[in-house]
């Protein structure tokens, strides 16, 4: 249930709690745990999302321009998970969670509006997709995509900072919408996983509804809460698992 | 936007809490009586571990995770049949594009 209420306030799909959580405290292997918690990441994303749309804090328009890639990337990084070792899959893990949390504390803020109005931050019609920040934009969501179907997490900790810092969003319209992002991005990936039969019914059940839950209580309680403390709370958790997701790999490294 | 239908959003977000809420159910079902299975739970009308035996309990779980995957896809079709009604083909092609990957990666999947 936390890491679903966490994931739904931060625009995250709670996956950097869920696969931590999964492989050091139940003892799963890290790809049932990652094909466990992108299941369990479109419970967090739709039961969120379909709050923050009604409410239209999330931005459907530039979702929808960004899920493209994002669906793609993750689509591929289910696809070739299977290719990499677990030592791998924790260290890289670790990597990203470092690297998300250090952008986020080191570069300046972006949009300081609390809303979005009209189709400010979506291209007008005809203007191209390669102008340097939708470039960007298009890129780094693939990336996401791939990160997500690759290490089980919803694709937010990559998808918040690009919509934020790169298209200049405020803060909570990138994390309304990022939630939005999350569970097409988890879909295209987990489907791999859930096919290869890497997702344990009994585990995705339980942890599922947990997190659905969650995100419920998370979604209503977004709104009250300080963008400011959003942001705190975001880099304190992603180095928190970025060292516990280290420590892991270096683990199985050294007592192999 | 126009002030006689309702937003995209709004109909999208209610597809979507919907199908969550339908997933979660069975997901929560399954789940129950896998439990109450591995528990041999009787009560005065009779054994309730004979209508959780068997393959069932798993049924419903599957049937929750189907729900589940079904659920955001099914919000990408609503949110491009909505776009083709309010003449946003822009937005619609994009959706077009986002239903064709999610098929190919679900048959590449399977």
């Amino acid at each position: 249930m936390l890491a679903g209420a966490f994931g739904a306030v931060l625009g995250l799909g709670g996956g950097v709690l869920l696969v931590p959580l999964l492989t050091l405290v139940f003892g799963l292997p890290i790809n049932e745990a990652i094909g466990t918690s992108l299941v369990a990441i479109i419970a967090t994303s739709t039961g969120a999302a379909g709050n923050y749309l009604r409410t239209g804090a999330a931005h459907l328009r530039l979702g929808v321009t960004l899920v493209l890639a994002t669906a793609i990337g993750g689509a591929c990084g289910g696809y070739f998970a299977v290719y990499f070792s677990h030592e791998l899959l924790s260290f890289l893990f670790g990597l990203v969670l470092l690297y998300a949390s250090a952008n986020m504390l080191f570069r300046r803020r972006g949009g300081t509006e609390t809303s979005v109005s009209g189709e400010s931050i979506v291209p007008a019609a005809g203007e191209a997709v390669s102008s340097p920040r939708w470039a960007g934009a298009v890129g780094g969501s693939l990336f996401a995509g791939g990160i997500s179907g690759l290490l089980g997490v919803g694709g937010g900790i990559v998808q918040v900072p690009i919509i934020y810092l790169i298209l200049k969003a405020p803060l909570k319209v990138a994390t309304a919408t990022s939630a939005y992002m999350i569970g097409i991005t988890a879909l295209s990936g987990s489907l791999f996983y859930y096919f290869r039969g890497e997702v344990d019914p009994l585990y995705m059940a339980p942890t599922t509804v947990g997190v659905f839950l969650g995100a419920t209580l998370g979604s209503w309680s977004a709104p009250r809460i300080r963008a400011d403390l959003i942001r705190l709370v975001f880099i304190a958790v992603l180095l928190y698992s970025s060292l516990q997701m280290f420590l892991r790999s270096l683990e199985k490294a050294l007592f192999r | 936007m126009s002030t006689r239908h309702p937003p995209i959003e709004r109909i999208v977000g209610l597809v979507l809490q919907f199908g969550s809420l339908a997933a979660v159910f069975f997901l929560t079902l399954g789940f129950v009586l896998t439990l109450l299975q591995a528990e041999g739970f009787e009560t005065a009308a009779g054994d309730i571990s004979q209508a959780s035996a068997g393959s069932l309990p798993l049924a419903l779980i599957r049937l929750g995770a189907a729900l589940l995957f079904l659920t955001p896809f099914s919000g990408v079709i609503v949110a491009g049949a909505v776009f083709i009604s309010r003449g946003e083909y822009k937005f619609a092609l994009l959706v077009g594009l986002l239903v064709v990957i999610l098929v190919v990666g679900f048959l590449t999947a399977y």
